[in-house]
């Protein structure tokens, strides 16, 4: 016993011993390895400058690609790895070397788009013509070789989210690859500060093996506090989406089918409006987006521009209670100004709905609301717009926007991700009579809400932290006000 | 023959049920024959349709009657004319609109003093785990009185509120463990709130294990403090429902003196006054560990209380035919099983 | 407490520079209003019910009824009190400013209709009916028979709608009951009004008869109390007789292929001085 135990302290003495070692490398061995270092990269970047000159000087030498292999592919269906492969596999003639690496290249990004690997690496192996063959050397045969390390099947997983405004918890089981062509099963279980409980379960799949078009399907039950309604809802349904993911194309499609029960229950509001839409509605709707975004990043470009303009049509049976036609344009460009080492991004956002039904009003669950620290800064949350007995009850039609100047923080490295932000909002948001368009329309053209402010940003991989300095500069008299310091998180900022 | 039903054990029929006290009472008092009827403590709630005792089962015609009202009415046609010496006959001896009060002060009875008793059987700590608790294990045979007491409990921590007790959270554990239960009663005008005791608590977080420890003596002392206020309420409620008898008693008898009480119609008992003594006879029991009613009424209205007293021994002083339950009658776990199985219906 | 610098504290005070006019609200609700005298103060009242049917009197006036028994004796009650008459289709009285409105239940803070919404200059009040008991009777009777009324014949009317499911009682019932998931919902929050559940946990518990075999009990008694109600009816309060109106009405005209129905038609002199006295608001 005691001996065992000596042995075992012998034992964990000198494995410590040994990584301790590792751990500490002498001068001399550091400087060693800096060097080996140096000698690597070398190779690597003379490998890079020969391949790059091989492939440009044989850019047209023709080739034939005799078969592709693919490593574990165990989980994969046969026809999904056929549609995959298609582009390398179609003709038996011999093609080009920029087009077989375009092709690879595609395959790869399918591979990756889809999250069906966790690695991929691609190897491109040279065959020896057989005897018979009729072409004698003109073209190389190859034979691409996709060495992949598959994801894991299945995977359960806690956290939290943040979102614009909000934050929550949630537990996720997720089925990947289910049937070997990239569907996956997710279901997500979610408890938050705004949301009271929520259960989704998300069944996703390319469109005929082709990982360019994407059908999800979602069927979810959850319950969400309204704070700015004073009431809670409660939606129930199914989501079916349809979009595109092209890597070719900056311009994407989305459409969108939704079927939902909504309960609204209020909780202490006294506005009439809010009394008088409590209860049980079927939503169900058609919705198109068409999306084109080649900014360089989600929540902070300083490159490229993004538009996006929705419509949705809802109200497609006799049973839905408030069917309207609803419309968004969204805009986003940014601009350099290296002189300034600062970027502006200048966005713009508006929207109408149109109430279709004999009520000649619209749901207070789909109208638009505006305002807060990731929208027109300066106000609470939904804060702007008409309001009754403290309730925000949303508008028609709405017009906002922003301009912000992104600098870099004088004395600190232009990589950081911490900048300076200098912005100013606005945005009118007013409830539309349908017997007098023009009125309405008319409003829209004055009296805004405007704000202005400076602060800090911290721009992190998952989302956009700011604190700032904002002070409103016209308000409406109903609109919730916010002077002073405001936080701000999320994904989308004005 | 008639079989009631009831709470209970042997001869005694337990204070858990007043509804169940006053039913044998009166069964045994309104038939002088013994074999006309019999009370049977089976404690078993599958024999009643609505799972609650008491049940009174018509063996002749196989028709159940559930509850004291339902019961009371019954064996008042059952009995017919018989001149009881004791126990009025509403359908013969009262006016329609003696018989709208009665059935008023019953229903004042099984839907609100009816919460007072289950405040000092259960939520009353001293009186549930120094006495009703225990109960159960004379009543019921294993494993099965594991969980009755815990089902009973569980109903008297939502019920009691709905008369306005036990309100405020208990205990710093319980993280709203109760559900938020809506008053279906607002006691504006009957000072029964004064002293603003429904301040809202705000729960606080421990910091370290020390502030944790601090929170626990707080939140003991706090509960404590609750359950005195609590029984303050609870004998406030006790006594203006009481009043109501007292107005009505006054009302008929003409008597401008306050507080004075007997008999409500004429000389004998109406089936509420029975009511209301079983009430008042579980709420004051002998037994009980904390007798804080007992000691209330006796102390504010000795002269009620000793009337009261007085009936509830002239209901007691006839000893009826109880019997133990047998066969599928007994609760066990055997025939709880059947009755799930559906091998055996009663 | 920090004390905010002045020169911050001013500029606070500036912002904003402008302030423009509040946004105008043009929802429109449709209320039916009482008809009487408009008083010239600015407070009125709205009472929320889940639905408002015509009903046809012997005086050929359409008169606009909610169709629940308690809202019915709320609006006969506030009229009463309000010297007010109900609210009629031709609207040839003088409109007062208060209303009836139709809710769905989900619109009350405890899921429960009647309510009432009182406005008295820029401040609101809603109060929820079921849950008040009003403890103004003098009379030791009068309270006996209230009390019994509120909770006895609440119970039988919950009773009813967990047993029979009446159709076109709740507001939007008919219109999207795809499916009739409002049904299945709306048993489901009934059997929480007035705290149903609660205080009967026992019926919950087990699926099956229990329900129905309480509704049979609860129906037998109710026969009993409406036999002495109805024979003394003429000795009753106002606000009594008014609210047994709005239940022997509603149980007449809109249950009478419930059981309820069926027991309310042996009372026809209770039912006929019921009509009689809802004509005359």
């Amino acid at each position: 016993m005691s001996l065992d135990h000596e042995e075992d302290m012998l034992d964990r003495l000198s494995r410590s011993k040994s990584s301790l070692d590792q751990n500490k490398p002498s001068k001399e061995e550091q400087a060693l390895r800096d060097l080996q270092l140096e000698k690597e990269q070398l190779i690597i970047q003379q490998n890079k400058q020969y391949l790059e000159d091989l492939f440009k000087d044989n850019a047209t030498q023709p080739i034939k690609i005799k078969n592709v292999q693919i490593t574990n592919s165990q989980d994969f269906r046969d026809s999904f790895l056929q549609a995959q492969f298609k582009s390398l596999l179609t003709t038996n003639k011999p093609i080009t070397l920029t087009q077989m690496l375009d092709s690879v290249e595609s395959v790869s990004t399918s591979f990756i788009k889809l999250n069906l690997v966790e690695n991929l690496l691609v190897t491109i192996n040279p065959i020896q013509p057989s005897l018979f063959s009729r072409d004698n050397g003109s073209s190389i045969n190859l034979v691409p070789i996709f060495n992949i390390i598959p994801i894991k099947k299945f995977s359960a997983k806690t956290g939290t989210n943040i979102g614009n405004g909000e934050g929550d918890g949630y537990i996720q089981f997720q089925l990947r690859n289910l049937l070997g062509g990239g569907e996956n099963l997710t279901f997500d279980a979610t408890t938050g500060t705004k949301t009271k409980s929520s259960y989704l379960l998300n069944y996703n799949t390319p469109i005929l093996n082709n990982a360019d078009y994407i059908n999800e399907n979602l069927f979810y039950i959850n319950t969400r506090k309204l704070d700015h309604l004073q009431s809670e809802v409660t939606t129930q349904g199914f989501s079916n989406k349809i979009y595109t993911q092209y890597d070719h194309s900056k311009l994407n499609h989305e459409f969108i089918v939704e079927n939902f029960w909504k309960i609204l229950q209020n909780k202490g509001s006294k506005s009439l409006t809010i009394l008088n839409q409590s209860g049980s509605q079927l939503k169900s709707s058609i919705i198109y987006n068409l999306i084109y975004d080649s900014r360089n990043n989600v929540h902070l470009p300083n490159m490229g521009r993004y538009f996006r303009f929705g419509m949705e049509y809802s109200g497609l049976f006799k049973f839905n209670k408030y069917p309207f036609i609803k419309s968004i344009v969204e805009s986003q460009f940014t601009y350099k100004l290296p002189a300034l080492s600062s970027s502006l991004i200048v966005t713009n956002k508006a929207g109408i709905i149109y109430p279709l039904g004999d009520k000649s009003q619209t749901s207070v669950l789909d109208r638009f609301y505006i305002g807060g620290p990731n929208d027109v800064r300066s106000f609470t949350l939904n804060g702007l717009g008409p309001k009754d007995y403290n309730s925000s009850l949303g508008g028609d039609i709405f017009l906002n926007g922003g301009v912000s100047l992104i600098s870099n923080i004088p004395g600190v490295s232009s990589d950081s991700n911490f900048k300076l932000h200098n912005f100013i909002n606005y945005g009118k948001l007013v409830s539309m009579n349908k017997n007098d368009l023009t009125t309405s329309f008319k409003k829209l053209t004055n009296q805004y809400s405007i704000s202005i402010g400076f602060g800090i940003l911290y721009n992190h991989p998952m989302a956009r932290f700011e604190l700032n300095f904002v002070l409103p500069v016209t308000a409406n008299r109903t609109d919730s006000i916010r002077k002073g310091i405001q936080y701000g998180i999320g994904v989308t900022f004005l | 023959m008639l079989k009631l039903h009831v709470w209970g054990v042997n001869s005694q029929v337990s204070i858990i049920s007043p509804e169940c006290v006053a039913s044998s009472w009166l069964l045994i008092n309104q038939f002088n024959n013994e074999d006309q009827y019999e009370i049977i403590t089976s404690c078993n709630t599958n024999l009643s349709d609505l799972h609650t005792l008491p049940v009174l089962i018509d063996s002749d015609t196989n028709e159940k009657y559930h509850g004291y009202e339902e019961i009371s009415t019954f064996i008042d046609e059952f009995s017919g004319k018989k001149n009881n010496k004791l126990i009025l006959s509403q359908s013969q001896d009262l006016s329609i609109r003696e018989k709208l009060i009665n059935i008023g002060l019953i229903h004042q009875l099984i839907s609100k003093v009816e919460y007072i008793n289950q405040y000092n059987l259960y939520i009353n700590n001293r009186n549930y785990e120094g006495y009703v608790r225990k109960l159960f294990q004379n009543y019921l045979p294993f494993p099965m009185m594991y969980n009755q007491p815990l089902k009973f409990y569980n109903q008297a921590q939502l019920q009691v509120p709905l008369i306005g007790l036990n309100r405020g959270k208990v205990g710093f554990f319980s993280l709203s463990a109760t559900p938020e239960v809506a008053e279906t009663e607002y006691f504006k005008g009957e000072d029964l709130d004064e002293g603003g005791d429904e301040i809202e608590e705000v729960e606080t977080k421990p910091l370290s294990a020390l502030h944790e420890r601090q929170l626990i003596k707080k939140s003991k002392e706090k509960s404590l403090l609750q359950e005195s206020q609590n029984s303050l309420k609870c004998m406030n409620l006790l006594h203006s429902y009481l009043d109501i008898f007292f107005k009505t008693y006054q009302e008929f008898n003409g008597t401008e003196e306050k507080r004075k009480f007997g008999y409500i119609f004429k000389e004998k008992f109406s089936s509420s006054e029975v009511l209301l003594y079983g009430y008042i006879y579980c709420l004051t029991f002998e037994e009980l560990p904390d007798r804080f009613l007992n000691n209330y009424l006796n102390h504010k209205l000795p002269e009620t209380l000793k009337f009261i007293n007085q009936s509830i021994n002239e209901l007691n002083k006839k000893k009826g035919n109880f019997r133990p339950p047998k066969g599928d009658e007994i609760p066990n776990l055997w025939n709880e099983v059947k009755y799930w199985t559906r091998l055996v219906e009663y | 407490m920090v004390k905010v610098p002045e020169p911050i504290e001013r500029l606070f005070d500036t912002v904003p520079i402008i302030t423009y006019p509040k946004e105008e609200i043009i929802d429109h609700i449709d209320q039916f209003y009482f008809e009487g005298e408009n008083k010239t103060n600015d407070d009125s009242f709205k009472l929320g019910v889940h639905q408002v049917i015509p009903y046809q009197g012997s005086d050929e006036r359409i008169r606009y009824i909610p169709n629940d028994p308690i809202s019915l004796g709320y609006a006969l009650w506030l009229a009463h009190k309000n010297n007010l008459k109900l609210p009629t289709k031709d609207g040839k009285g003088q409109s007062s400013n208060n209303s009836i409105i139709q809710l769905s239940y989900h619109a009350a803070p405890d899921q429960q209709l009647p309510i009432l919404i009182e406005d008295s200059n820029e401040s609101r009040n809603i109060i929820s009916l079921t849950a008040v008991k009003k403890s103004d009777h003098t009379n030791i009777e009068s309270k006996l028979i209230t009390d019994l009324i509120d909770s006895k014949f609440i119970d039988l009317w919950i009773l009813c709608l967990l047993n029979e499911h009446p159709n076109h009682i709740f507001k939007d019932e008919d219109e999207d009951d795809l499916f009739h998931l409002n049904k299945y919902y709306n048993s489901y929050e009934v059997a929480n009004w007035k705290a149903f559940k609660i205080r009967y946990p026992n019926l919950f518990q087990i699926s099956g008869t229990s329900i129905k075999t309480f509704y049979k009990s609860e129906l037998k008694s109710f026969n009993q109390n409406l036999q002495l109600l109805s024979s003394n009816f003429i000795n009753l309060d106002m606000s009594l007789k008014l609210k047994l109106v709005g239940y022997v009405i509603i149980f007449d005209k809109y249950l009478s292929d419930t059981e309820i129905g069926i027991i309310i038609k042996n009372y026809p002199s209770l039912i006929k001085s019921s009509y009689k006295l809802l004509e005359k608001y």
